[in-house]
């Protein structure tokens, strides 16, 4: 079993520079922190949604990460919603007992539910529609050293291969016999610790193995090199334009909140 | 014929770090540009140091402690930086997957030219060159990983390749491919020779180096103990056995049917020697026993069908059949043909979408695999993965703990299988970490720790993966004595065509997902359509045999290995 976060495709959003794309995604995690409203949360979460849809991505691919993702901003809904400190002011919508959920409260809690679900979907959208040497020119166009750009992204391909390895390994500690699914959780416990000796073991390997690869094709993470995506280094009009109004954007938004707009 | 000197080994020894034995020793020898060269020797012998010593991860990446130098297009290994050899030098892992540093298909193409710095408008032109010459075109953008084992094999070729070495590298390049692959890879390896690339292979299979290669150095301790044409080496199967490396089908057949040494070492030389003669064979009665009607199987598998979690396809398709103990079953397909899948559903790994399996009367659907295990040992392909302990002891032990067997009766079984598997049993052999084992070794000592369970079912994943000729031999004996002697079913997962025509009683041929036959094995390898319809080939003597073999004792049937030909009184002439 394999599993890649990049999906090959020939939409907008493919075909859409690197260097934009990470901009956007910075630029979006600013204007998440600059209102406490839920307005531009919840736009800025429809953007990615239909980003998602637009890009031709396969729901199966992205359904585990809109679950994890789920799972995670509901849970945070659930406590700034009920017990969130500073956020009581409001009338009460609902009582039960000593909780009770006001307005303010619950304006909030959508607020960080947004925020979340669009922290955690938007990278994963970005892994999905750019190769990740895209991102590493990208970085190198960000002025980054190579050799960092390079195991930054090294790192990001890991995670899937390490999914991988995991349930391969879990697969065979199960055919001698150990027990994933005990009733007691210690004991489960127990045995998922049980694994990770020989995951940081093949992860070793795996590093080792990539590093000797790597040296063997001719990497140097310090000496003069070309690059096959060499567009997504040069900086053309319309990138630059992009830029320009992504900056103006979050300046914008930083003016309407210093104003105080939607605090 | 050959004009200069492509690499030259002066005096060269060279011990890796923390060990007291060299790992390659007063090594003298050249290699002339164009040549095509094969290396063979048992495990532990030093071949993939002999090719690290050329790249120079030898002496600057392990750090190994040398004396004497290496020189490769007349620079010295010993001066030159790994990255600056690779100009000249590209190689291709053992472990194909481990060499993969791009994203997609292109990217993992471009990544080495990159190093090079290369001028991108060329890279472009390059890759496309290359992708269409390999035959990957339409993977461009995928994910290498999503690539077949073959695929993947041409892939790290061609990401050497596309830099225009002047010495390609390939350390056993034949391990994880199907025959369909493997024919495929031979054919380009021949037109690189005939480019004129310096190629160096490394390679188990010998009847895959005796259609591709020149010159052979046999590798042993460390040493070149011989170094002569191919025709010479292989066509002297005696000595090879006796050097614990496979002869060539052919010669080792040829040897059979009483042909002097030096004999034919590939399949057409032998087929137009036979041609020539009048041959005679008898087969060697079969000596398993057939599975008798009345007997309940262990393994049954009812109109089985299997889809992955998000996938659309299918990876196994209707299946139907039983498994019986006292004999042992060859699963064999091309890469990706559902084997392995087919094989976890035997410890409930996976559970079917539709229809049953139902092992020792229990359904899969209703158990853990923890609960099988007691049944049902399954020795997985890389034993990296299998591997939990920190000593070889421990590893060993591992299942029998998780059982709860006393202990007296763990070292009392442990000693036992070790000594049929021919693992060391000294304590410091034992207290040594598994991992740091060869891959021969680990995969040896994962096959203990299995064994040691008593099983009634075994299930061994391409288990000769890794292992020396010798080492198989003594794996394949074991499993004779396991099905034969002791009555317990063994399945077999492999395209290793030589250790189904030894081994198994009956073959199940997989393709797509889909059976394509189940039935003995010789009755399946006579139909060589079916056989090749699964990206497989029957084995040589099959083969070789086919058209031209009179059977007296035989009843129809042909032969799938050389132990099963007896040469009748007229045998050669």
């Amino acid at each position: 079993m394999y599993f890649e976060f990049y999906t090959p495709g020939n939409t907008w959003a493919h075909k859409l520079d690197a260097k934009i794309k990470l901009l956007f995604i910075v630029a979006a995690f600013i204007v998440l922190f600059i209102f406490d409203s839920p307005v531009v949360p919840s736009i800025l979460l429809g953007l990615t949604v239909v980003a998602y849809l637009t890009s031709g991505l396969e729901f199966v691919k992205v359904r585990p990460f809109l679950l994890l993702a789920s799972y995670i901003s509901f849970a945070s809904f659930i406590v700034w919603a009920l017990f969130g400190a500073g956020t009581n002011g409001g009338r009460v919508l609902l009582s039960m007992g000593p909780i009770s959920l006001r307005y303010n409260a619950l304006l909030f809690a959508i607020t960080v539910w947004a925020r979340i679900l669009t922290m955690l979907l938007a990278p994963v959208w970005l892994l999905m529609v750019t190769p990740l040497e895209k991102l590493t020119v990208a970085l190198v166009g960000f002025r980054l050293p190579y050799s960092i750009a390079f195991v930054v992204t090294t790192a990001i391909r890991f995670i899937p291969t390490l999914i991988g390895v995991s349930m391969t390994i879990k697969d065979t500690q199960a055919a001698r016999g150990v027990r994933f699914n005990d009733r007691n959780p210690i004991v489960r416990f127990q045995q998922y610790v049980g694994m990770l000796i020989p995951l940081a073991m093949r992860s070793m390997d795996i590093i080792e193995n990539t590093s000797l690869a790597a040296e063997t094709r001719g990497f140097t993470g310090f000496g003069k090199r070309t690059f096959y995506f060499a567009s997504e280094l040069a900086w053309t009009r319309v990138d630059i334009l992009l830029t320009f109004l992504l900056v103006v954007v979050v300046i914008v938004c930083l003016f309407f909140r210093f104003a105080g707009y939607m605090g | 014929m050959y004009n200069n000197l492509a690499i030259r080994f002066e005096q060269f020894t060279g011990t890796y770090p923390r060990t007291d034995k060299p790992a390659i020793s007063g090594v003298n020898l050249s290699v002339s540009s164009g040549e095509c060269i094969g290396i063979v020797g048992p495990p532990g012998a030093g071949k993939t140091t002999f090719l690290r010593a050329i790249n120079g991860t030898f002496q600057h990446f392990f750090k190994a402690d040398y004396e004497g130098n290496v020189y490769v297009m007349g620079r010295s290994v010993s001066d030159t930086a790994v990255h600056e050899i690779a100009r000249q030098v590209q190689t291709v892992f053992q472990d194909v997957e481990s060499q993969i540093v791009g994203i997609t298909v292109e990217s993992d193409l471009a990544f080495g030219m990159e190093n090079l710095a290369i001028d991108t408008q060329e890279m472009i032109e390059r890759v496309n060159t290359a992708l269409s010459w390999f035959g990957l075109t339409k993977y461009r953008s995928y994910s290498p990983y999503s690539l077949s084992g073959g695929e993947k094999q041409r892939l790290a070729i061609a990401s050497g390749l596309i830099c225009e070495p002047q010495v390609l590298l390939l350390d056993e390049p034949t391990a994880e491919l199907d025959p369909e692959a493997r024919a495929r890879l031979l054919d380009m390896l021949l037109e690189l020779k005939g480019r004129g690339v310096t190629l160096v292979v490394v390679e188990q299979n010998t009847d895959f180096l005796a259609q591709l290669v020149d010159r052979v150095i046999v590798l042993v301790d460390g040493q070149a103990v011989y170094d002569d044409t191919s025709k010479t080496i292989f066509g002297s199967p005696a000595k090879l056995d006796s050097l614990g490396i496979r002869p060539p089908q052919a010669s080792e057949l040829a040897l059979r049917l009483g042909m002097k040494e030096p004999t034919p070492i590939t399949l057409a030389e032998l087929s137009a020697a036979l041609g020539n003669m009048e041959v005679s064979v008898d087969v060697v009665p079969a000596t398993t026993r057939q599975a008798k009607q009345d007997m309940k199987p262990v393994i049954r598998f009812a109109e089985v069908s299997y889809r992955y979690p998000g996938r659309d396809v299918y990876a196994l398709n209707d299946i139907s059949c039983e498994f019986f103990s006292g004999e042992v079953v060859a699963i064999a397909g091309r890469n990706g043909s559902g084997k392995s899948t087919m094989a976890k559903h035997m410890l409930a790994l996976v559970k079917p979408t539709r229809g049953d399996v139902v092992v020792r009367d229990t359904n899969v659907k209703n158990v853990s695999p923890s609960d099988l295990a007691k049944f049902v040992g399954y020795v997985f392909q890389n034993p990296a993965y299998q591997i939990s302990q920190e000593t070889v002891k421990d590893e060993i032990l591992f299942g029998m703990r998780n059982a709860g067997i006393p202990e007296a009766m763990q070292r009392e079984k442990m000693y036992q299988i070790c000594e049929q598997l021919g693992i060391n049993t000294d304590e410091k052999f034992m207290a040594q970490s598994p991992m740091l084992l060869s891959h021969g070794q680990r995969q040896l000592v994962v096959i203990a720790s299995v064994l040691v369970m008593d099983p009634e079912i075994v299930i061994l994943d391409e288990p000769t993966t890794g292992l020396g000729y010798s080492e198989a031999k003594r794996l394949a004996h074991i499993i004779d004595h396991l099905a034969h002697t002791e009555g317990r079913c063994v399945v077999l997962i492999t395209h290793d065509m030589w250790f189904v025509g030894q081994l198994a009683d009956k073959t199940l041929l997989l393709s797509e997902g889909r059976m394509l036959g189940y039935d003995r094995t010789w009755v399946v390898f006579k139909d060589t359509s079916l056989v090749k319809q699964a990206g497989l080939e029957p084995p040589y003597v099959t083969s070789a045999l086919q058209n031209i073999w009179i059977s007296d004792s035989g009843n129809g049937r042909i032969p799938t290995s050389v132990s099963q030909i007896k040469p009748s009184t007229r045998g050669v002439s």
